[in-house]
């Protein structure tokens, strides 16, 4: 790919703060394929134009509203900054550039690159008071190398020097930075970097050092590769002729790189391979099971020639491979040449190695989620953080190891009278709390304990007199390395006294935290009740529109609140600031001196809640969950697959403790620079704007994760809830889908935007396509429950009555095949609507009997197919009397075998449910229904329904 | 008779033990000067590299060290003016050894062919030898410079060559596959390993001579060099074929034989098979 270099630069500033317009001195654009223009002004409202009648598109305007300069009225706005450019211009000598608007000054660079720019990604941010720098906020480019530009404004009494840098800028370099312009004291400026891996970027501007000033800046990136929303530009896969398939570990502090043949590659691509791969197995790579939702495992594994055992000692000398992060490649000498990246063919982390016969050393991959599997130990446990007295040194016994809940969504019951007490009164607040007993606020964090190595030892001692080092301390070492102390003690009479021989036991880690520990000492004393493991958006009112908290089944009255009771996020309520904390949240430093954040309730002991709530109490609430701040002052998150991103990132592939919330995680692409994200966020917005097509709004998620529960569970239970499957996509990213029954939609391929040719029998297959029916996931009449009530442990809507229908059923489907029934909880939805839409995706797609496809493509052509695309099949094995014309299939497996360089596909059939939405549900009244008295007759004009 | 082959024991091979440097030029950090010298499993395969097209490679053995015979594993373009010297001193305005090396074209399957450099005959050559070695690439190569380099302190023949009829293989590796339709599909692995196969007669010490070489190579384990035609450049890194001569114990258990059919007093009839280690790409990739 052609690399972004600058062809020509112009620039000019505003001589009078009257000018209507400026125009640039004459520059040539031969050759350029990209023409950006910063713009700083007044009001970020210039218009861009040019002499060879290109039209700019105009990305977003940051305007300071902040501003120190004396000749500037009061309230007036500061510097406004914008970019402005166009793509595939009108180029040539003589090219001028105008820009129309109050105080414009102007920057233009044409640049040469990628025969197939596009634009990518912006972000921007502005001063409300003043300052002297401003950060632009971060973009992430989708792929590289790409072009990243930023453009600056202020608007300050004394002019600055407006530079700027790229912090911490991977692979690039700082090419181009103006001297301002000091005119009418704005200052405006202009940069741009190339930056050849990808990575997140921001830029930081810098006026006058000296002075305070109103600043604007903005940041965009360009990238070639069009409008494909790939992370990494593969090459097709189709012209590839001498495909070479390499692996590569990365350990603590090296990355290993093995090829089936020597691969001399560039630093650039990571690298000398050895060829040391004897083995890759087929790799097989599934979506979640479309009828139960439950994720598979997945599993690659590979056999390296250890001859000269120089892996066995690396395994060794880490005690295995394992949780090292692992994947498997494919390039051509082509791409290798041309120095581009590999395909990646799967990725996760090592699950097992194993020192085999003849010194090979076999390496088994999963997943990242199938990674997390077990039969034996515990899975991994959703919420992974559990009550634990390094926070919460008080808690009773009863609520140790009991859960943090995860609350995201609106929770809330969906009719009061739903739960009621004996006598008939409702009671309200789905979302269960954990008494954590008394917490200390405010005071002094951090106080050393004092605790030294004589007080340990005495402390081990004790317990290993009476036998108790397990109950008494394995929270605090391990419950393994307990046993083994106690064995110790056991034998010896004594636990070691010396650190060195303590620290050998329990581990150096553990002992130095247990000598570093800190306590809380001071401030004030609360009964505490644990909401979520995180901040939230709000506490609602309850039917009778005071605070929904409840004790027990009580409701807090309104006049507790701030007076014995205080929770943050209720609306209205200015106590919480007034008596606890400025935060909308409580971050608690452990003995530790680790940080959680918490939403707690807190009582006075001395009250009567109080008293209630120490003596087993359950307090509960109706709130809204997750925001997107992580600080509470976010936008709630409500939306299902913005709920599920979210949980799947800090909850579930990693463990979120308290801060902002965290950025997908992130996996070393073989180059040994590029960040390639785990998760692909953009997908779960992809997925809401479909579901938007069924219920307006999109889908509604809603939930307590309050139960510690196997991690498989959970995935499962968010693809279930949501009617979307989750897979691993051809970048080693997790990906959700919902099927999209527009025709088009559904087959457009979501990187490049174009709907792929017809795979057509004989000529595309390999021998051996076959198709499969599924009776087993068969079913006409669907039983479904939703609305969990945490409280009282049932489901608001249960599939024994409740307020609704909670059921959908086929009539067709059960006369010709009988009743098929089936029961189903959508534990994470709450709202009617979502729930219903959820159930009749899943009656649509499987009332007649489902079939699932199975076809090889020949060569490398099937890699182009990734899961969950859709394909359109043509096939004389197909049923009907002309088999299968164009016949939609959904892709839910795909395995490449690296021996044969094919891959094999399972597809769901899916024509029928694309085929019915086509005849029954014409798209612009399902998808944009039109007023009756605004259509028209289209030759006369006249209304059709005036009488309406 | 044409003069019989020339083969190599890999201790023969002293060139790991010298201290390899770049006497002109830089190295590239991904593929270190170590690498000239390494046939390790871990770099078998990777050349030394430079971050230029012309430089020169010097082998030092810290005293005089005879060298009969040399062997390049190059990416040189063909023709390139390419010198390989041996001098008692790092100077080299006048090395005592110096000659020119003729680079052949690459094959056809862009393969590079190594060079097998005969010292012997080279004017200055002497067998006490010279502590240093240098391969001098005075030209300019179309691509940075890589370079793998071995260097025998003897180089050993039998009484016999070949009988006539030796079977040279040239194999192409790849991946075929046919639709119904008989659209078909093929990938290049380019891993393209010649094979040499022959037969001779060999007199009772020759036949001892192969066992010791058979022996030294640890069967298939070890690679070793032969020259299959003395007059030639075209020197082949070969491990022993364990095909017609070997059996198979368990899944990867090769048992590698040479045997000698005893027709006569010292009248041994002898079957070889040498498979090349291309290193499984064309070189230097």
């Amino acid at each position: 790919m052609a690399d972004w270099a600058e062809v020509a630069f112009t620039s000019k500033g505003t001589v009078l703060l009257s000018d209507p317009s400026i125009t640039t001195d004459a520059i040539d654009t031969s050759g350029a394929v990209l023409i950006v223009a910063a713009v700083g002004d007044l009001d970020g409202l210039s218009v861009v134009t040019d002499n060879k009648g290109n039209t700019y598109t105009a990305l977003t305007a940051h305007v300071s509203t902040a501003n120190t300069s004396p000749s500037v009225p009061a309230g007036d706005t500061g510097g406004g900054s914008r970019l402005h450019y166009v793509l595939n211009p009108i180029v040539g000598s003589g090219h001028t550039f105008t820009s129309t608007g109050t105080a414009s000054n102007i920057f233009v660079i044409a640049y040469e690159g990628p025969a197939d720019p596009a634009f990518d990604r912006e972000n921007g941010a502005h001063r409300t008071v003043p300052g002297t720098t401003i950060n632009t906020g971060t973009i992430t480019p989708r792929s590289s190398p790409a072009l990243v530009i930023t453009g600056y404004a202020d608007r300050a009494a004394v002019a600055g020097a407006g530079v700027f840098d790229f912090p911490g800028v991977i692979g690039g370099s700082v090419r181009h930075a103006e001297s301002p312009f000091n005119l009418h004291h704005f200052t405006v400026g202009y940069g741009y970097a190339v930056q050849f891996a990808r990575a997140s970027i921001s830029a930081r501007w810098q006026g006058n050092a000296l002075f305070d000033t109103g600043q604007a800046a903005v940041i965009a990136s360009f990238v070639g590769g069009g409008t494909t929303n790939a992370p990494i530009r593969y090459e097709d896969p189709c012209s590839i002729a001498e495909p070479r398939i390499f692996a590569t570990v990365k350990t603590d502090d090296e990355i290993l790189k093995f090829g089936i043949q020597p691969l001399r590659d560039s630093a650039a691509l990571g690298g000398y391979a050895e060829p040391r791969l004897i083995e890759v197995s087929q790799m097989t790579r599934a979506s979640s099971d479309p009828a139960t939702g439950a994720w598979s495992a997945q599993t690659a594994s590979m056999k390296w020639a250890d001859t000269d055992r120089v892996n066995r000692e690396r395994s060794d000398d880490r005690t295995s491979f394992r949780n090292c992060d692992a994947e498997i490649y494919l390039t051509s000498n082509v791409q290798r040449l041309a120095g581009d990246p590999p395909r990646v063919l799967f990725a996760g982390t090592v699950y097992e190695d194993s020192a085999d016969a003849n010194l090979v050393l076999s390496t088994t991959i999963n997943d990242l989620i199938g990674s997390n599997y077990s039969l034996f130990s515990e899975e991994k446990q959703i919420p992974q953080r559990v009550i634990e007295r390094n926070w919460f040194p008080n808690a009773p016994d009863e609520a140790l190891g009991q859960a943090e809940p995860i609350v995201g969504g609106r929770r809330a019951v969906l009719n009061p009278a739903d739960f009621t007490t004996d006598l008939g009164v409702p009671i309200e607040g789905v979302s269960k709390g954990v008494y954590v007993g008394q917490v200390q606020i405010n005071g002094s964090h951090g106080t050393p304990t004092g605790t030294t190595l004589d007080d340990i030892v005495a402390a081990l001692n004790t317990s290993g007199a009476a036998g108790t080092i397990y109950v008494d301390w394995g929270f605090k070492i391990g419950y393994g390395d307990a046993v083994a102390l106690q064995s110790y003690y056991d034998s010896n009479g004594t636990v070691p006294t010396d650190y060195d021989g303590l620290a050998h036991i329990i581990g150096f880690s553990d002992l130095d935290a247990w000598l570093a520990e800190e306590v809380h000492t001071g401030g004030d004393l609360y009964e505490a009740v644990l909401i979520a493991a995180h901040a939230i958006s709000e506490i609602l009112p309850a039917a009778n529109a005071e605070p929904s908290i409840w004790v027990g089944d009580t409701q807090v009255a309104l006049a507790d609140i701030g007076v014995s009771v205080w929770a943050p996020q209720i609306p209205g309520d200015t106590s919480w600031a007034a008596d606890i904390d400025t935060d909308l949240f409580t971050d608690i430093r452990g003995a530790n001196s680790e940080t959680r954040r918490y939403t707690l309730i807190l009582f006075d002991p001395g009250s009567t809640h109080g008293l209630a709530v120490a003596d087993g109490a359950v307090v509960h609430v109706d709130c809204v969950g997750l925001e997107d701040e992580g600080d509470g002052t976010g936008a709630p998150l409500v939306d299902y697959f913005t709920l599920y991103r979210h949980v799947l990132i800090n909850f579930i592939l990693q463990d979120y403790q308290w801060g902002a919330w965290l950025d997908s995680p992130h996996f070393l692409f073989s180059d040994g620079v590029t960040l390639l994200d785990r998760v692909d966020a953009d997908s779960f917005d992809v997925a809401s704007t479909v579901a938007g097509l069924t219920v307006t709004g999109g889908y509604q998620g809603s939930f307590t994760l309050a139960d510690r529960v196997s991690v498989r569970d959970v995935i499962a239970n968010f693809n279930m809830s949501g009617g979307c499957l989750l897979a691993q996509d051809d970048y080693g990213r997790l990906f959700v889908k919902v099927l999209d029954v527009r025709r088009t939609e559904f087959l457009r391929n979501r990187y490049t935007g174009t709907v792929p040719k017809i795979l057509r029998d004989k000529v595309d297959f390999l021998m051996g396509f076959s198709i499969t029916a599924k009776p087993e996931w068969q079913v006409n009449k669907l039983t479904y429950q939703y609305a969990q009530n945490g409280y009282s442990g049932a489901y608001e809507r249960d599939a024994g009555g409740g307020g609704n229908t909670v059921f959908v059923e086929d009539l067709t489907s059960q006369a010709r095949d009988g009743v098929l029934k089936k029961t189903v909880a959508f534990a994470y939805l709450a709202d009617d609507l979502t729930a219903d839409a959820v159930a009749n995706y899943y009656l649509q797609l499987f009332k007649d009997l489902p079939r699932v496809a199975q076809y090889t493509r020949r060569g490398l052509c099937g890699l182009e197919d990734d899961l969950l695309d859709g394909r359109s099949v043509t096939h004389y094995n197909g049923y009907g009397a002309n088999g299968w014309q164009a016949h939609a299939v959904w892709v839910i497996g795909k395995t490449f075998d690296p021996r044969r360089m094919v891959s094999t596909f399972t597809a769901l059939d899916v024509e029928a449910r694309l085929l019915a939405e086509e005849v029954t549900a014409p798209e612009p009244l399902t998808l944009d229904p039109v007023a009756l008295e605004d259509l028209f007759d289209d030759v006369s004009g006249d209304p059709l329904y005036a009488d309406t | 008779m044409a003069e019989t082959f020339l083969y190599f024991h890999p201790a023969d091979n002293v060139a790991p033990i010298a201290t390899a440097s770049l006497q002109t030029g830089s190295a590239d950090t991904d593929y270190p000067i170590e690498n000239l010298t390494d046939l390790g499993y871990a770099t078998i395969a990777a050349p030394a590299k430079t971050t230029g097209t012309s430089g020169a490679f010097m082998l030092d053995w810290g005293a005089a060290q005879r060298v009969d015979y040399v062997v390049l594993w190059h990416n040189f373009d063909a023709a390139l003016a390419v010198s390989v010297q041996m001098h008692a001193a790092n100077s080299w305005a006048g090395p005592t050894v110096t000659t020119s090396v003729t680079i052949p074209a690459k094959r056809a399957d862009t393969h590079t062919r190594k060079v097998g450099v005969d010292l012997r005959s080279v004017t200055g050559y002497s067998t006490s030898g010279f502590r240093y070695l240098r391969i001098n690439v005075s030209g300019t190569n179309s691509a940075l410079l890589g370079l793998k380099v071995l260097a025998f302190s003897r180089v050993r023949q039998l009484s016999r060559d070949f009988h006539w009829g030796v079977q040279d293989d040239d194999n192409q590796i790849g991946i075929d596959m046919k639709t119904d339709a008989g659209v078909s599909w093929g990938y290049d692995l380019m891993s393209a390993p010649r094979v040499l196969r022959g037969s001779a007669t060999l007199s009772d010490a020759d036949a001892e001579a192969v066992r010791e070489w058979h022996r030294a190579c640890a069967g298939v384990v070890k690679p070793c060099v032969l020259v299959p035609e003395p007059s030639g450049t075209d020197a082949w890194l070969v491990r022993w074929l364990p095909g017609g001569t070997f059996s198979v114990v368990g899944a990867q258990i090769f048992v590698s034989k040479v045997t000698h059919q005893r027709d006569f007093v010292d009248l041994n009839q002898t079957q070889l098979a040498f498979e090349e280690i291309t290193a499984g790409d064309p070189e230097w990739f």
